[in-house]
């Protein structure tokens, strides 16, 4: 069964990659919504906090603005943080965790870096991270998530890698005289890269996630860009208002399930031919 | 118990890093406490500033700032905070009861409600409607933390009081990713357990449902388990967003706060403070693995 059938008869994994199909669609063109998403009293008429109407289907924030426009933007803003964290992370965690490969002193470094890592709590550290870039943009928003999930990427790879170490293939490339970083780039790393691109495919729905409690607490991706974490800061300081309180809650959790579901289809699209093989 | 003793041999290695790391990130900030106090009352003259850092010991270079904070912080004196001058352990001692009443209250709730609602849905699974909920379930665990927090807010819910119940809101809003996580992981793990060969054996033997289920949810308890130890740096990340949704002045607001206005100090003994924590939280879901399966006592985890 090729990868591709095994991937789609995972129950929701064509749904998820329709949802997200659906969400960079909407972010592509977003510039035809009637209204810019920074525009404060679109047609000159005040309209601050106005539930949802025909002129605007979402409603305005208390500063007018067409809370439609935004959450649309705020589409843009999650596609491209999101697997741009994804990108840098699953990199960085995938060279480190496959270096363990390369001895039992390498293997020793890493393994505490990872516990390092992961013992410290990730917004505290994004907060540290955002305070250093003063002037936050989506690339240091990014980055600030990267830094605090590839220890997770890490510790998978690194388990991979020292199982894979030890498999018959790798002594018969040292045999002929293989060197050590020619076996980990070429005999190690492919093999291992397998849990840590299962978890790129979560890894999306999580960075999203972050970028909106980092946004949401006022250290993400600076105001007035519209963000969904800044939506729902929005809908806090609203007074809760309904039409600024659910859209972004739906937008979220739409785009991070359907990263939960083309995960679950990526870990069976990988994972079937290794177990066939009787690994 | 050599496995503990080679579990807590790593602990001041990995206290060593955390801090260091900490150091060095708050060191990279632009501005810095005196600059940010500064601030507030503009037009300080650079001779004040100079004399403001001076008093602080910001005019050295960092790693010599780190040494001497080592140094008191070995005997347990994390300084003063640099805003208001309070001992930095007193800060810490005042905020952290709430934040580990809110966390525990969270761990609590997450475990009580997923381990049998994830049993339930693994000895179910046959039912239409076990199969739905359990996708229902993926959809909740998708919800950002803000939006629950936000939703419980607008549901109405009795907040701020600074009592367990008071807090129970917030804590449920802390807890229901992590509920939807552990119980999907119970469901999963009894499924295995109910497939598994000695299973098949004790149904051969003639052990009734109530006996076979028994059997299988004492093993399937072993991977919720660590899996909460393991879980809480992500409990402790959430918890910012809920303590400033709710108003709790916990560790998490602490932490923000500090941030804003450059409290070295501050964030350095919260940093330590919440790593230790988070060790202790491990190494007892290690214990508690032990317990639970006889087979990996005294044993490298």
């Amino acid at each position: 069964m090729s990868a591709w059938r095994r991937f789609s008869s995972t129950p929701g994994a064509r749904l998820g990659l329709a949802i997200l199909a659906v969400f960079v669609l909407a972010a592509a063109l977003a510039d035809l919504m009637p209204y810019g998403p920074e525009e404060q009293h679109p047609g000159g008429v005040t309209t601050v906090l106005a539930p949802p109407s025909m002129a605007h289907w979402l409603g305005t924030d208390d500063r007018g603005r067409d809370v439609a426009s935004r959450l649309v933007h705020g589409a843009r803003v999650a596609l491209l943080v999101g697997p741009l964290a994804v990108a840098l992370y699953v990199a960085v965690g995938l060279l480190i965790g496959a270096a363990a490969a390369l001895g039992r002193r390498a293997d020793f470094v890493i393994g505490r870096l990872i516990e390092i890592g992961l013992l410290f709590p990730a917004l505290l550290l994004l907060l540290a991270i955002q305070g250093v870039t003063s002037r936050t943009s989506l690339a240091e928003v990014a980055f600030a998530i990267a830094v605090t999930q590839w220890p997770y990427v890490a510790r998978l790879t690194r388990a991979e890698a020292l199982r894979v170490a030890a498999a018959p293939h790798v002594e018969a490339a040292r045999a002929v005289g293989a060197g050590r970083l020619r076996l980990l780039g070429v005999h190690i790393l492919p093999l291992a890269a397998t849990p840590a691109i299962t978890a790129a495919a979560f890894g999306i729905g999580y960075a999203v996630l972050f970028e909106t409690a980092l946004t949401f607490l006022g250290f993400g991706v600076p105001p007035p860009t519209a963000s969904w974490g800044e939506l729902l800061a929005q809908a806090q300081a609203s007074g809760l208002r309904p039409w600024l309180l659910w859209p972004p809650t739906f937008a979220i959790a739409a785009v991070v399930l359907a990263c939960n579901l083309v995960g679950d289809g990526v870990r069976a699209a990988l994972s079937a031919p290794l177990q066939a093989a009787g690994a | 118990m050599t496995a503990l003793a080679r579990r807590l041999a790593v602990v001041p290695l990995v206290l060593l890093g955390v801090t260091l790391v900490t150091f060095a990130l708050v060191h990279a900030l632009p501005g810095d406490a005196a600059l940010v106090q500064a601030g507030t009352a503009r037009g300080a003259s650079p001779e004040s500033l100079a004399a403001m850092r001076a008093e602080y010991g910001l005019d050295r270079s960092w790693p010599a700032q780190y040494a001497a904070w080592l140094g008191r912080s070995a005997r347990l004196d994390f300084g003063d905070s640099l805003v208001d001058g309070r001992p930095v352990r007193a800060k810490i001692a005042e905020a952290l009861p709430t934040s580990l009443a809110l966390a525990l209250l969270a761990a609590a709730l997450a475990f009580g409600v997923a381990v049998p609602l994830g049993a339930a849905l693994g000895w179910l699974d046959r039912k239409a409607w076990a199969r739905a909920t359990s996708a229902a379930l993926y959809g909740i665990y998708a919800l950002p933390v803000a939006a629950v927090a936000l939703l419980v807010l607008r549901a109405g819910a009795p907040w701020g009081a600074r009592t367990l119940v008071g807090m129970l809101p917030a804590a449920g809003a802390l807890a229901l990713a992590e509920t939807v996580k552990l119980a999907r992981y119970q469901r999963g793990a009894l499924l295995d357990a109910l497939a598994a060969d000695y299973v098949t054996t004790a149904r051969a033997k003639g052990l009734g449902p109530a006996g076979v289920a028994v059997h299988a949810l004492r093993n399937a308890l072993l991977p919720t388990v660590t899996l909460l130890g393991s879980e809480l740096p992500a409990l402790l990340s959430a918890a910012v967003v809920v303590e400033q949704v709710f108003g709790l002045h916990g560790i998490g607001m602490m932490a923000f706060d500090a941030v804003m206005t450059r409290d070295v100090p501050l964030l350095l003994g919260i940093t330590t403070v919440g790593a230790l924590v988070t060790l202790a939280a491990v190494l007892a879901a290690d214990l508690a693995y032990g317990l639970v399966d006889p087979r990996l006592r005294g044993r490298a985890a």
